[in-house]
């Protein structure tokens, strides 16, 4: 579904992303870790259209989306969320949802959303006329992934959905995550908490300093002692 | 031929420099606060208004010089303190308000100070002949305050320990606090100074033209480009971006059109603000985010 | 239905039928001049309606609007002199031109900048547009002005060229902003404008296009500042280049502000509380500015939805039914 041909990332004289070559098919639930700056991000920022790729390409669904604005790339399912709850704080769950499922899209009818009644599916009743930004954090997070599917996604880019979220309400996104998963779509999680993640995903890819080194079952990923390496390398470091 | 360029290019910098004065008001507190403060100009019109009233009471020029400044210095604190303290985190809050500002002064200016045109006595008249020139005593006088003043607080911002402080805050707000910049006292200081000179440069401005409760718009319009052409936030980019204007106004005017002369900055504005996002001096100023 | 939310249903509607109302007053109350103050304010209640498109909806600040405005004026007045074209003509006419203009001028401005750059570029436009009228001589008149002796001619058999006629093609101007700006309230493309305002790194994420949307949105307030322009010729008979100040923009913005950004009914209640109460209370113009600008300042301090967005909030409030609501009750 998600094809990354070689992709790299420079700004300037820092090297961001170094040859990156992966495939998520379609229906993964899939995670990517590694240690702080090692690049997650900027993988997510590229893919979805918010930098442009130094080298290498994109493909989506089998077609070229390399260097495509973020908008077009939602037009065409692949929706990506943002770290910490990014919602409109002044509109109401109702009002926001309601921007996300109608989108005009380029050619033929919009997309149908995976799931057709976001609002009752996610529970959100009782805040529908609330502000968002009064929410809790938890409930925002869902928010934000309430939105994207709205849009229609096929494939979903979580950015640490789970940052600071107390146990609860992790589990509770956890949930969330997993009933999108169930209803067809693929989802693709950036995400520090490794608890969260590796009791989440069936397969993990492992970046450090901008290059992939580790792709697999969480379970054998996080036994790969380089993948080890890299974090308590990550840690010595900070440990000074 | 060569006396007409000289004489146009010392007006040039005469002008450029006034523009500058106001400008390194505006600049400042872009740069520091993140606020586009329309209001400024009406400090140059009170200051105006202030050295017109100190003349005709016979208190005389220069300490109506003084007056304005320290009175707007003043007004300066009181908008900071009362209303702009509170848009900080709204920039386009920031911007209307000084819109609602704006209305407010421009119109109780017109109504206690009514619409005529007022002019003060300069307190140099008559010309003064240099090397085959005939160059007006009072511009000149205008032109060697304008570089005193521009002068000191460029060195006030580069020599001292508060400048030092204006300058981190301009550059990285966070960072400053925590190197013990202390932010409020940063911020009003940087009001009450930028209005100082925007007070003092009405005082100049009023001495060469007349004065009206309208008079503000021209100035502000010059701080607003300059502010744009110096890179914002960058007070050497505004003043040496004003001096540039003043020329190119200067001899377009003479040149081309003269009825045009302020399309000329409009013009630079647009081009800079589409090309060149840090200001036409590069590295200096602050990019738009 | 309590007694709250019946009203709170019924106010809204109430007050549209009292405005409705209003329009009918200087036609029946005889005199001329309240022909004119009637025509002015529907004209500045029309331009408010289409600077809040821009401003209230989307979110930008747009300075050119009183440019466009002026650029009406003169458009149809120089079309009408100089090519023989009929006023009502004149008014399309201008209209694309000015589309025209919106469109060049608004894909850089607003491709390379946004927020207060947005608001310098399209101030420093407007400005040279000024110049330019005021320049011009051969064509606008100058510095001076053009004066304008044309009034409107006859359509369908009513009389449009006096000051009853302007008076009612002003209305249907106001109409036409009002109704262009509900249909958007209620599209997907208003739904999409509001995103962009609220966070548009957001909204490209959800989808939309957010330069595509912003320039529709510009060039669509312009086009419609040009159409109020044209008809402003033949009332006032005379254009000067200050029409196409940015003071006028200024206050503009300020009346948005006032009567509640972004909500369809503000600009024209805040227009009317900004011309038409001093007017009747024959308050100069003057202490009208001072006024509206403190006004302007507190609101913005205290109040930043405006008169009609406070008021909206506490309707809101009175239509929801009690948090204790079983859940039986039908959501929202």
């Amino acid at each position: 579904m998600l094809r990354i041909d070689d992709v790299s990332k420079r700004f300037g004289g820092l090297v961001a992303l170094r040859n990156i070559t992966l495939e998520i098919r379609k229906g993964e639930l899939s995670g990517l870790i590694g240690p702080n700056g090692a690049g997650k991000t900027t993988l997510f920022n590229v893919v979805s259209g918010f930098l442009q790729p130094t080298e290498g390409r994109i493909f989506f669904e089998d077609r070229d989306i390399t260097g495509l604005p973020p908008h077009a790339l939602a037009g065409r399912g692949l929706v990506r969320t943002f770290q910490g709850a990014r919602v409109f704080p002044k509109l109401t769950i109702r009002e926001s949802l309601r921007i996300a499922s109608h989108l005009p899209l380029g050619r033929g009818a919009s997309r149908q959303p995976v799931i057709p009644d976001v609002l009752h599916e996610f529970g959100f009743e009782k805040y529908a006329d609330e502000p968002a930004g009064s929410l809790p954090s938890g409930v925002m997070r869902e928010l934000g992934i309430a939105m994207a599917i709205s849009t229609g996604a096929s494939m979903l880019l979580l950015d640490e959905p789970a940052a600071g979220l107390s146990a609860e309400e992790a589990t509770n996104l956890q949930r969330v995550i997993r009933r999108v998963h169930a209803a067809g779509v693929t989802v693709w999680v950036i995400e520090h908490n490794l608890h969260f993640l590796m009791g989440l995903v069936d397969r993990a890819v492992v970046v450090d300093a901008g290059g992939m080194i580790a792709d697999g079952v969480p379970r054998d990923v996080t036994r790969d002692p380089r993948v080890i390496e890299a974090y308590l390398g990550a840690e010595a470091h900070a440990a000074g | 031929m060569l006396l007409d360029i000289a004489q146009t290019a010392v007006d040039g910098l005469m002008v450029g420099g006034l523009y500058a004065t106001v400008a390194v008001g505006v600049t400042l507190v872009f740069g520091i606060m993140g606020i586009l403060n329309f209001a400024h100009g009406q400090m140059v019109m009170l200051g105006a208004y202030v050295a017109f009233y100190s003349v005709t009471a016979g208190w005389g020029f220069w300490p109506g010089l003084a007056l304005a400044a320290l009175s707007m210095a003043l007004f300066g604190l009181v908008l900071e303190r009362l209303i702009f303290r509170h848009t900080l985190t709204d920039h386009m809050a920031g911007l209307t308000v000084s819109l609602g500002i704006i209305m407010v002064v421009e119109n109780l200016a017109s109504a206690v100070f009514t619409p005529d045109h007022r002019t003060f006595d300069p307190p140099l008249t008559g010309s003064v002949r240099f090397a085959g020139m005939t160059l007006s005593a009072q511009r000149l006088l205008v032109l060697a305050l304008v570089l005193i003043l521009v002068g000191t607080f460029y060195l006030f911002l580069q020599k001292t320990r508060f400048g030092k402080a204006i300058r981190a805050m301009g550059q990285n707000r966070t960072g400053a606090a925590l190197v013990g910049v202390q932010i409020t006292h940063v911020t009003a200081a940087v009001f009450a100074i930028g209005s100082a000179m925007a007070g003092a440069a009405g005082v100049l401005y009023g001495s060469l033209f007349a004065i009206t409760p309208y008079m503000a718009a021209g100035p502000l319009m010059k701080g607003l480009i300059l502010t744009v052409l110096g890179g914002l936030g960058s007070v050497p980019g505004a003043v040496a971006a004003g001096f540039l204007l003043g020329l190119a106004e200067s001899f377009g005017a003479r040149y081309l059109s003269a009825s045009f002369r302020d399309g000329y900055g409009f013009i630079l504005m647009i081009v800079t603000l589409l090309y060149f996002p840090t200001g036409l001096f590069g590295a200096r100023g602050k990019a738009r985010v | 239905m309590s007694p709250s939310t019946a009203a709170a249903r019924i106010l809204p509607l109430l007050s549209w039928l009292v405005l409705a109302g209003l329009v009918f007053v200087p036609v029946y109350g005889g005199s001329r001049y309240l022909i004119y103050i009637g025509t002015l304010i529907a004209l500045q209640a029309a331009l408010a309606t289409s600077l809040n498109l821009i401003v209230g909806y989307t979110g930008q600040f747009a300075m050119s609007h009183a440019a466009f405005y002026g650029f009406g004026a003169y458009a149809s007045a120089i079309l009408v002199n100089s090519a023989g074209l009929s006023f009502w003509w004149s008014i399309p006419a201008a209209m694309l031109a000015a589309a025209a203009i919106a469109a060049v001028i608004g894909y850089p401005a607003l491709r390379y900048t946004g927020g207060v750059y947005l608001a310098l570029i399209t101030f420093a436009f407007g400005e040279l547009a000024r110049l330019t009228a005021a320049n011009w001589q051969d064509v606008t008149g100058g510095p001076m002005g053009m004066r304008v002796t044309y009034v409107p001619e006859a359509l369908f058999g009513f009389n449009f060229g006096n000051g009853r006629g302007m008076y009612w093609i002003a209305v249907g101007m106001l109409l036409v902003s009002l109704g262009v700006v509900f249909l958007v309230q209620r599209s997907r493309f208003g739904r999409a404008l509001i995103a962009v305002r609220e966070d548009e790194v957001l909204a490209s994420f959800l989808g939309i296009d957010v330069m595509r949307h912003k320039l529709m949105a510009y060039v669509i307030s312009s086009a419609l500042a040009a159409m109020v322009g044209t008809l402003y010729a033949p009332v006032m008979s005379f254009i000067s280049p200050d029409l196409l100040s940015v003071q006028q923009t200024i206050s503009l913005i300020g009346v948005v502000i006032l009567g509640g950004a972004g909500t369809l009914a503000g600009p024209v209640v805040g227009t009317f509380v900004f011309l038409g109460i001093p007017e009747f209370l024959r308050i100069e113009s003057l202490y009208r500015l001072i006024v509206l600008g403190v006004v302007i300042v507190l609101m913005v301090l205290l109040m930043p939805r405006g008169v009609v967005g406070l008021s909206n909030r506490v309707l809101k409030r009175w239509q929801r039914p009690a948090p204790a609501a079983l859940p039986t009750e039908a959501g929202g």
